[in-house]
C-alpha cells in the first residue's frame, strides 16, 4: 500500500487560492508523501505573480495550456464555477498520464482533519470512489425538501471529492467524464445538468468497480450535518456521527453556507469551532489583490461579463462562429451593445 | 346562559387582564405552563359558544351584558387619547370618552383605538349591528381574539395581530388601487365577480398582476430581489417606503378618525405591535445611556435602538435575527417588528440553538493575544529601591525563623476573592501559627499568561505574613531574597500555586537562587497542561488535554502556543522536581493521565470538607422554586447557560432567580443579585446567604473540569439541590457523593427540565427525603507539608 503513488489535485480561480493553500496545508499534514497539483482557470492579475516556490503544491496546471480548440470561445461559455469544474476531466487525464497510481480530486474549500487512507485502501480494489451528498434519509419534511430534493436536482454524489485508480476502467471513466464536461458543464439543474455532478449519477451504471463511500466522516458539509453531529473526544479526535471526521467541505462558508451550518448544527457547537478555525486559517493566506478577481470575468475593456451574455453565447452557434474570441470588447460585446441600441 | 356569562364576566373582572404585558410575554416564549391553570385563570371560556364557534348572539341583551361588565372588558383596550384626538366634538363636550363610546360612539362608527375599525367590523358582522351589540366588545370576546389552550393561545394572539396588519395593508393598498384598471386587465377576475382589491391582495400580486397602470409588479420584483425573497406584497412595500406616499384612509373605513400622516400612522402601528413584547425594564437596565437620557425606552428602540443592535427583550437578539435572516437585513426593517408580524408565523428561529456558544467561540483568542491586551492595560508602578527592599526584608524576616515558605500565585491573595486566594490565606495562617514566615509573590500586573519565552522585566508584588511589602523588580527581588535567606541560614520551601503571570525564566532563577529544600506545585487549575488553564478548547468545552498534534489542538486557538508552553512546563518540572498537590481525586486522575513531567510525588489535599448538621430543611417547597447561580458570572463558569434558563423562564412563576457573588456583572430585572463574599473571616458567608434566602436549586454549570469547586460544596452545605454538568470534575463528584442533585449531559437537557417542570417534581422528591444543611470546614493543617516538616 505504501508503494502507491497517490496524486491529488484541486481546481481554482485565483480568488480561491487561499482555500487551495489551506487544503494543501491539511493534505501535507496527513499525507506528506502525496503529489499535489494545483489547476488554475485564471490568469495572474497585473502586479501579482504566483509564488512558484511557496504555493503549497508540487505542480501547477493552467487552463490556458489545455489543448482545446477555440479555447477562448469555450471558456466564455462558462461562469467561474462552471469552468473550474469543466477542466476537471482534462486535468484528471493529464495526471493519470503522469503515472499516478491513484488520483484524488478535492475541492479547494475542503480541509482534512484525518488521513484519507480508507479511501486509498478502497481504491486498491475499486476503480472509482464517490461520496454521496446524503447517506441516510432525512426525517423532517423541511430537510427532505432542502436536502433530499436538492440532491435530486444537483446530483446524488458530491463531486468535491473523487478518487480514481489508474486502471483501464478508471481511465475509461476519466475520458467519459472529460468529454461530458467539455460539452455540458453548466449550472442548469432544472435542465438536468449541474456542472459535473448530475453526470456522475450515471457512473455506477456505466462503470465497473464503483465504490460509494458511505462513511459519515467523508465529505461532511452543511447538507448532511444534521445526521452527522460533530464532536470531539478526550483524545482530541474529531468525529462526524460515529466516524472520524476525514474532511469537511466548507461550502460558501463566508456567506450563505454559514446560515446553512446554523440551520443544521443541531445541538453540537463543535462545528462552529471548525468554522472559526477555517476562517481564521484562511486569513493567513488571504491576498487582497485576489479578492473577487477572475481574469475571465471581464471583457478586454474591463466590462463585467454578465451571465446572460454567456448563456446567449453558448446557445448560439452562429455567435460562436462569428466571435471566436468573445472576450474582445470590440467583437461580441459590441454586437450586444448594437443589438440593445437597435431595440 | 345568562348565569354562565355573568360568571365568565366576573372572572374577567376579578382576575388579571389577559392582555397584560407579562401574559403576552409568556405566550411569546412558549413557556406558559400547561393545564387548567393557564386556561381558567385569565381567559373568558369561549367554549360556551358551542360547536360552530359562533357566539350565541340570539339574545342581544345577554351578550351585550350589563353596561358595567362591558365597560370592564373594554376599559383595558380603549385608547382614550386616541378617541379624544380623533373626535374633537367629544373632547369639546367634556364627557368621559369611554362612556361616550359605549353609549353613542360605536353606533356612530367611531373607533375605540387606532387598530380597531368599528365600521369595517360592523360591515363584516352585520348581525352584530342588527342585534345592537357593541362591535368592539363582540370582537374581544370572539374566537379571533381569545383562545382555549396554550397552543392556540400563541397562534391566535398572532392571528389577531396579523388581522390588524392585514387591515393596514388593505387600507394603504386600497387607497392607491385602481379597481377599474385591474378589472379591465384581468377579465377572469371580472368574470368571477370577486372584489378586485381582495383578489389583488390575496393572489393577484403573486401572479404579477399590476394594481395600477403606473406600477409594474414584475419590474419592481426584478429590481428588488430582497422584497421578492421576503414574500411581501411589492406594491404595499413600495407604498410603505415611498417618500411621500398617498395615504388616504380606505373609503370603506369611513370612521370619524382624521387621516394621519402616513409615516406617523405606520410608526404608530409598529409601536402597537411591538409594545406588548417590549421589556422596558430590561432595556433601561441594559442601556445605561438611555436610562440616563430620560428617553422613553420604547421610543428609543423604535427610533434608533434596533439599528444600534440593542435588544428589545432578553430573549430577542437583534443582530442574531439579522444574521440568520439575510432577507430581513436587506429589507432594513426593524427585525423585532418583522418577527412579530411575519417571521413568527413563518416559523423563523429567533436564534441558533448554539447562539451563545458561537459567540464565545468567535471571541476566543490565544493566551498570548490576551496577554498583549493585559500589558496594554497594565498600570505604571514603581518598584522598591534595593535599599528599601533589603530593609523591609530585614524587618519582616527575623533571625529566629528557620523555615521560610515562599509561595507564588497569579494575584494578591489579600485583595482578591476566590477559592485559590482563600486556600493561600489559610495556608499562611496555618504556617504563621506554627511560627514560620510566609513570603508570597505575585505579578504586579496579573495576567493569565505563563510566559514560556523571554521574560519581561516585570515587577513582583511581595507580601510577607499577609502584609504587603511592595513591588520589586524580579531581578532585585531574587537577589535580595537569596541574600536574606542565606543570612538567616533558613530552610526554604517553595510552593507554586499558580504559574500565571510569571515567566519560566523568573521561576527558574528564583528556584536556583533560593535553593528550596522542597518545591510543591498545586494543580488548582490546568495551567501546567495548556495555556488555557481551564482546558477549555476554544473557550467552550473541556478538552481533557489531548496530544498537541491532535485535531482538537489543531483547531483550537490555544493549540499552537501550547507546544512552547508544554516545553517550558516540562523544563520547570525537570529542574524543580516538585511534589504535586491536587485538591481532589478527579483532577489527580486527569493530570496523571495527561502529563509525563518529572515529579517527586503527588498527593490529594482537599481545601475543605463539609460538616453536615442534624437539622434538615423543610420538606415543603414554596410556590416558586428559588434558583441560584453561585459565584463569578463568567462564561467558563456557565453564566451564559444560567442566563438562557432565565430568559426561557423569566415569566414563569414556578421559578425565581438569584445570583450570589461579590460582583454583579450582568444586570437583569429577572435575576435578583445578592452580594455575597466569602472571606477567611467569613468562610460560611455563601452557605448562610443561600440558607437565608431559602434557595432551593443551585445551577452548577461550569464548563470547566472543576478541580475542587467551593461553590458546589457551599450549595450542598446550604441544603440546595444541585444541577451540575456530568463532566464538571469534582463538582460532579461532590454531587454524586452527597446525593445532592442531578448530573446532566448538556444544556438542552437542563433547559428541558426547567421548561417542562420536571425539575419541580425532582425538587419535591429531593426535599421529601430530608435534606441536611451544614458548614464548610477549611483544612486546619498544612496538608501539603505535614508529613515532611
Amino acid at each position: 500500500m505504501s508503494m502507491l503513488d497517490v496524486h491529488c489535485y484541486t481546481s481554482i480561480s485565483f480568488s480561491y487560492l487561499s482555500r487551495a493553500r489551506l487544503l494543501s496545508e491539511t493534505l501535507r499534514k496527513h499525507h506528506p508523501d502525496w503529489v499535489l497539483w494545483l489547476c488554475i482557470s485564471d490568469l495572474e492579475p497585473e502586479g501579482f505573480a504566483l509564488d512558484t516556490t511557496d504555493h503549497g503544491f508540487d505542480h501547477v496546471l493552467w487552463l490556458k495550456d489545455l489543448p482545446i480548440e477555440r479555447l477562448e470561445s469555450w471558456i466564455f461559455r462558462h461562469n467561474v464555477v462552471e469552468i473550474c469544474t469543466a477542466v476537471k476531466g482534462f486535468f484528471l487525464e493529464k495526471i493519470l498520464d503522469s503515472g499516478a497510481d491513484i488520483v484524488f480530486y478535492i475541492d479547494p474549500d475542503i480541509a482534512l482533519f484525518n488521513d484519507l487512507m480508507p479511501a486509498v485502501q478502497r481504491l486498491s480494489k475499486a476503480n472509482i470512489v464517490l461520496t454521496p451528498h446524503l447517506v441516510e434519509p432525512e426525517l423532517i419534511s423541511r430537510q427532505m425538501w432542502e436536502n433530499e430534493r436538492s440532491t435530486l436536482l444537483h446530483g446524488t454524489y458530491n463531486l468535491g471529492f473523487l478518487g480514481v485508480q489508474n486502471s483501464v476502467e478508471g481511465r475509461r471513466f476519466a475520458a467519459w467524464w472529460r468529454e461530458r464536461l467539455q460539452y455540458y458543464c453548466f449550472e442548469t439543474a432544472a435542465e438536468g445538468i449541474y456542472t459535473d455532478q448530475r453526470w456522475c449519477d450515471l457512473v455506477p451504471a456505466f462503470f465497473d468497480g464503483v465504490d460509494i463511500i458511505r462513511d459519515s466522516g467523508f465529505n461532511v458539509a452543511s447538507w448532511n450535518l444534521s445526521s452527522r453531529p460533530i464532536f470531539f473526544d478526550k483524545d482530541g479526535r474529531i468525529f462526524a456521527g460515529s466516524a472520524l471526521l476525514r474532511f469537511y467541505h466548507f461550502t460558501k462558508i463566508a456567506n450563505a453556507g454559514a446560515a446553512m451550518v446554523d440551520r443544521y448544527a443541531g445541538r453540537s457547537s463543535a462545528i462552529y469551532e471548525l468554522v472559526k478555525w477555517y476562517r481564521s486559517s484562511l486569513d493567513r493566506y488571504e491576498d487582497t489583490r485576489l479578492k473577487g478577481y477572475w481574469a475571465y470575468g471581464v471583457y478586454s475593456d474591463g466590462t463585467s461579463i454578465l451571465h446572460e451574455h454567456r448563456v446567449l453565447y453558448r446557445s448560439r452557434p452562429d455567435l460562436q462562429e462569428d466571435f471566436p474570441n468573445p472576450f474582445r470588447a470590440n467583437s461580441f460585446l459590441r454586437w450586444i451593445k448594437d443589438r440593445e441600441t437597435a431595440r | 346562559m345568562k348565569n354562565l356569562l355573568s360568571r365568565i364576566f366576573q372572572k374577567r373582572i376579578t382576575h388579571e387582564p389577559i392582555h397584560s404585558k407579562e401574559k403576552i410575554s409568556e405566550i411569546d416564549q412558549g413557556t406558559y405552563r400547561s393545564g387548567h391553570e393557564a386556561s381558567s385563570a385569565h381567559q373568558p371560556d369561549l367554549s360556551i359558544y358551542s360547536n360552530n364557534n359562533k357566539p350565541p348572539l340570539g339574545k342581544a341583551q345577554e351578550v351585550s351584558g350589563p353596561q358595567s361588565t362591558v365597560r370592564a372588558v373594554l376599559e383595558e383596550y380603549f385608547d382614550a387619547s386616541f378617541y379624544l384626538d380623533s373626535n374633537p366634538d367629544v373632547a369639546a363636550s367634556g364627557c368621559d370618552p369611554l362612556d361616550h363610546f359605549l353609549e353613542y360612539g360605536w353606533r356612530e362608527s367611531r373607533s375605540p383605538n387606532s387598530w380597531f375599525d368599528t365600521k369595517i367590523y360592523l360591515d363584516n358582522h352585520p348581525q352584530v349591528q342588527s342585534q345592537d351589540i357593541n362591535p368592539f366588545y363582540h370582537f374581544l370576546l370572539s374566537g379571533e381574539w381569545t383562545y382555549k389552550d396554550n397552543k392556540s393561545q400563541e397562534s391566535n394572539s398572532f392571528a389577531y395581530k396579523k388581522s390588524v396588519a392585514r387591515e393596514t395593508e388593505r387600507s394603504l393598498v386600497g387607497a392607491n388601487f385602481d379597481a377599474a384598471f385591474y378589472l379591465a386587465c384581468n377579465s377572469d377576475v371580472a368574470d368571477c365577480g370577486r372584489d378586485p382589491l381582495d383578489h389583488f391582495l390575496e393572489m393577484g400580486w403573486r401572479e404579477r398582476r399590476n394594481p395600477t397602470p403606473w406600477f409594474s409588479i414584475e419590474n419592481y420584483l426584478d429590481s428588488r430581489p430582497d422584497v421578492a425573497a421576503a414574500g411581501i406584497n411589492p406594491f404595499y412595500y413600495h407604498l410603505l417606503n415611498s417618500e411621500k406616499p398617498t395615504f388616504v384612509k380606505a373609503v370603506s373605513a369611513g370612521t370619524n378618525v382624521s387621516p394621519l400622516p402616513f409615516d406617523s400612522a405606520m410608526q404608530d402601528f409598529e409601536r402597537k405591535v411591538i409594545e406588548p413584547y417590549f421589556d422596558r425594564d430590561y432595556y433601561l437596565l441594559s442601556h445605561e445611556d438611555v436610562a440616563k437620557s430620560g428617553a422613553d425606552p420604547l421610543e428609543h428602540f423604535l427610533q434608533q435602538g434596533w439599528r444600534e443592535g440593542r435588544n428589545p427583550s432578553p430573549d430577542f437578539i437583534i443582530n442574531e435575527y439579522l444574521r440568520l435572516h439575510e432577507d430581513v437585513r436587506r429589507a432594513a426593517i426593524n427585525p423585532f417588528y418583522h418577527y412579530l408580524i411575519q417571521g413568527k408565523a413563518e416559523g423563523r428561529p429567533i436564534q441558533s440553538p448554539n447562539y451563545i456558544e458561537n459567540q464565545i467561540i468567535n471571541a476566543a483568542r490565544s493566551m498570548e493575544k490576551r496577554s498583549e491586551d493585559d500589558q496594554r492595560r497594565s498600570t505604571y508602578r514603581v518598584g522598591l529601591s534595593n535599599d528599601v527592599l533589603t530593609t523591609l526584608l530585614d524587618r519582616l524576616l527575623t533571625i529566629n525563623q528557620k523555615i521560610i515558605f515562599v509561595s507564588l500565585s497569579h494575584d494578591n491573595y489579600t485583595l482578591n476573592v476566590g477559592g485559590i486566594q482563600n486556600c493561600i490565606g489559610n495556608e499562611q495562617k496555618i504556617l504563621n501559627a506554627k511560627g514560620h514566615s510566609y513570603v508570597h509573590l505575585s505579578p504586579a500586573d496579573p495576567s493569565l499568561h505563563f510566559n514560556s519565552k523571554v521574560s519581561r522585566e516585570g515587577l513582583v508584588t511581595i507580601i510577607i505574613d499577609g502584609d504587603r511589602v511592595g513591588h520589586a523588580s524580579q531581578k532585585e527581588l531574587t537577589v535580595a531574597l537569596c541574600k536574606k535567606f542565606a543570612a538567616l541560614q533558613a530552610e526554604v520551601s517553595l510552593t507554586v500555586h499558580s504559574l500565571l503571570g510569571f515567566s519560566l525564566d523568573f521561576i527558574l532563577k528564583l528556584h536556583t537562587s533560593v535553593k528550596p529544600s522542597r518545591t510543591s506545585v498545586w494543580v488548582h487549575d490546568f495551567s501546567t497542561l495548556c495555556t488555557n488553564y481551564a482546558l477549555l478548547r476554544n473557550d467552550i468545552e473541556f478538552c481533557g488535554a489531548p496530544e498537541v498534534g491532535s485535531s482538537a489542538c489543531t483547531i483550537c486557538v490555544y493549540g499552537r502556543e501550547r507546544i512552547d508552553h508544554l516545553a517550558a512546563v516540562r523544563e520547570l518540572f525537570e529542574v524543580t522536581r516538585p511534589l504535586v498537590l491536587f485538591p481532589s481525586e478527579p483532577v489527580q486522575d486527569v493530570w496523571h493521565q495527561r502529563s509525563a513531567f518529572a515529579i517527586t510525588g503527588s498527593r490529594v489535599a482537599p481545601h475543605a470538607r463539609l460538616r453536615l448538621h442534624k437539622t434538615t430543611r423543610a420538606s415543603k417547597v414554596g410556590a416558586s422554586a428559588r434558583v441560584a447561580f453561585v459565584g463569578m458570572a463568567s462564561p467558563h463558569k456557565g453564566w451564559h447557560i444560567f442566563q438562557e434558563i432565565v430568559a426561557a423562564c423569566s415569566k414563569d412563576r414556578r421559578y425565581t432567580f438569584f445570583h450570589f457573588a461579590t460582583n454583579a456583572i450582568a444586570r437583569s430585572p429577572s435575576i435578583r443579585f445578592i452580594p455575597t463574599t466569602v472571606t477567611m473571616e467569613h468562610p460560611d458567608a455563601m452557605v448562610q446567604a443561600l440558607i437565608e434566602h431559602d434557595v432551593d436549586i443551585v445551577i452548577q454549570w461550569s464548563l470547566c473540569f472543576e478541580t475542587f469547586s467551593f461553590s458546589t460544596l457551599e450549595a450542598i452545605a446550604a441544603g440546595t439541590m444541585v444541577l451540575a454538568r456530568v463532566d464538571s470534575g469534582n463538582a460532579a463528584k461532590l454531587v454524586l457523593a452527597h446525593e445532592a442533585g442531578f448530573l446532566l449531559s448538556d444544556k438542552f437537557e437542563l433547559l428541558d427540565r426547567f421548561v417542562s417542570g420536571a425539575l419541580i417534581r425532582d425538587l419535591e422528591k429531593y426535599r421529601s427525603k430530608g435534606v441536611s444543611t451544614g458548614e464548610i470546614e477549611l483544612n486546619k493543617i498544612d496538608i501539603a507539608y505535614t508529613s515532611e516538616i
